[in-house]
């Protein structure tokens, strides 16, 4: 890792943020969790494997991937014909289009999309940047699938030793402590002053 | 000059460390920056600069108090910082007396206000970095109020959630743009997730997210990690919190 200035580090304009440049400090290896070793070793990308091979077993799954935030194959179990870059780098885009839309149509972060082919379904599972990818054919149990695939998600989640965020904040307190700070006489003042709304 | 204020709604959020370095990152670059401790009831900044506790100097307090002038106030540390702009000084008081004549009886805000001015006036600032006391006290509202832009600080803890909330509302009412600063992220969160749910819930960019590191907690507070440590990622931090500030025009 060079001491050089980021020059396009951001998810969005301005913003800086530390994990695309698959290297921790110093030039020591880290994943997406943040140094969590687990998707980076042998032994952990054993684990990995595994998670996938049982969602084949337990389901209609033909084929599974585990992508990373930049689109990159961090563990598949596919047919030798199924070219898993390519496929990490399709599963990849068509999360990332279903985040675009959920976002721009207000549904909220979405957690799975599934794109319906004439002869077989794919499934994306998305999860903390990371997307899981499945191929079945288009008569698999599809209710079983999720299912299973929602179990891999845990089980992966588990294995990288990820944390869901939980953000909870309490917007009554917000709204009461706001509304009492906005009308003390000091704060009204400073206000009028900045010509902002109270 | 830009006026940035280094605010958050709990302490422990790193945001000393944060505009020190920042600032300190700025003046490396060649501009002139002062960071100005503003807060008086818990005081830092003066440990990161490493100022002499034997040696009398006059603070902000003094200022305020009407006892010197603010020039009286300023320390230059662009030579011992090894910067190519100007990096000053303003600390605050770390008499016990002081600290509870603040709390006891606060401070004029035309006194405030002509303590920036005069910085502005005297020292051709481009920058001036305010570290803020933490929470909604009516100092941290001053101090809010009088910036610019504002770079809110929190930590992934359940105490940070509702009072950034609470401050980030505050700060749209005063017509403030608001950054978010993400710090001391342990492992296990990724960056990408932590940034999504983030700016999902308060609507506001955020401007840096950055991990716990064992080489900042080592240095305890005691030096500008921003230019003495740049390998960490936090010191890769400042140097885009840096970018974003002196790159963006004042509001």
């Amino acid at each position: 890792m060079s001491n050089s200035l980021p020059t396009s580090p951001s998810l969005r304009e301005g913003g800086f943020y530390l994990e695309d440049k698959g290297e921790g400090p110093r030039g020591r290896p880290a994943t997406e969790a943040g140094g969590s070793k687990a998707g980076s070793s042998p032994l952990g990308q054993q684990a990995l494997l595994a998670i996938l091979c049982d969602l084949q077993n337990a389901s209609g799954v033909e084929g599974s991937i585990l992508v990373n935030s930049r689109g990159l194959p961090m563990a598949a179990s596919l047919a030798a014909t199924v070219n898993a870059q390519n496929l990490a780098a399709m599963a990849g885009t068509f999360g990332g289009s279903g985040l675009k839309v959920a976002e721009a149509l207000g549904l909220g972060r979405p957690r799975m999309a599934i794109l319906e082919g004439k002869s077989r379904l794919l499934i994306v599972n998305l999860f903390m940047g990371f997307t899981l990818a499945g191929i079945l054919p288009k008569d698999a149990n599809l209710g079983l699938a999720l299912v299973e695939m929602e179990r891999a998600v845990e089980r992966i989640q588990e294995t990288l030793a990820l944390h869901p965020v939980e953000i909870q904040v309490d917007e009554a307190q917000v709204s009461r402590v706001v509304q009492q700070v906005a009308a003390k006489d000091f704060v009204r003042s400073l206000l009028e002053q900045l010509g902002g709304r109270e | 000059m830009k006026k940035i204020a280094f605010h958050s709604f709990k302490g422990g959020t790193g945001k000393t460390n944060l505009a020190a370095s920042t600032a300190a990152v700025i003046a490396s670059r060649g501009q002139d920056v002062a960071i100005l401790d503003l807060d008086l009831t818990a005081p830092g900044q003066h440990e990161l600069f490493r100022l002499d506790p034997s040696k009398e100097v006059r603070t902000f307090d003094d200022f305020l108090w009407g006892r010197c002038t603010i020039a009286d106030t300023v320390l230059d540390y662009s030579h011992q910082a090894g910067v190519k702009g100007r990096l000053l000084l303003v600390p605050a008081s770390m008499r016990l007396e002081d600290i509870q004549r603040v709390l006891r009886t606060g401070y004029e805000v035309a006194q405030f206000a002509s303590g920036l001015a005069r910085l502005e006036e005297q020292y051709a600032l481009d920058c001036l970095i305010m570290d803020t006391h933490p929470g909604v006290g009516e100092d941290a509202l001053l101090a809010l109020a009088s910036a610019d832009e504002i770079y809110l600080c929190l930590v992934l803890d359940r105490q940070h959630y509702t009072g950034t909330a609470i401050i980030n509302e505050l700060a749209t009412m005063m017509g403030k743009e608001v950054h978010l600063i993400i710090n001391k992220v342990p492992r296990g969160h990724p960056p990408s997730e932590v940034v999504a749910r983030i700016e999902e819930q308060f609507r506001r960019s955020v401007a840096a997210c950055i991990p716990l590191e064992q080489e900042i907690m080592a240095a305890e507070s005691g030096e500008l990690v921003g230019l003495t440590r740049p390998e960490t990622r936090f010191a890769e931090a400042t140097q885009a919190l840096a970018d974003g500030i002196m790159g963006r025009k004042p509001v």
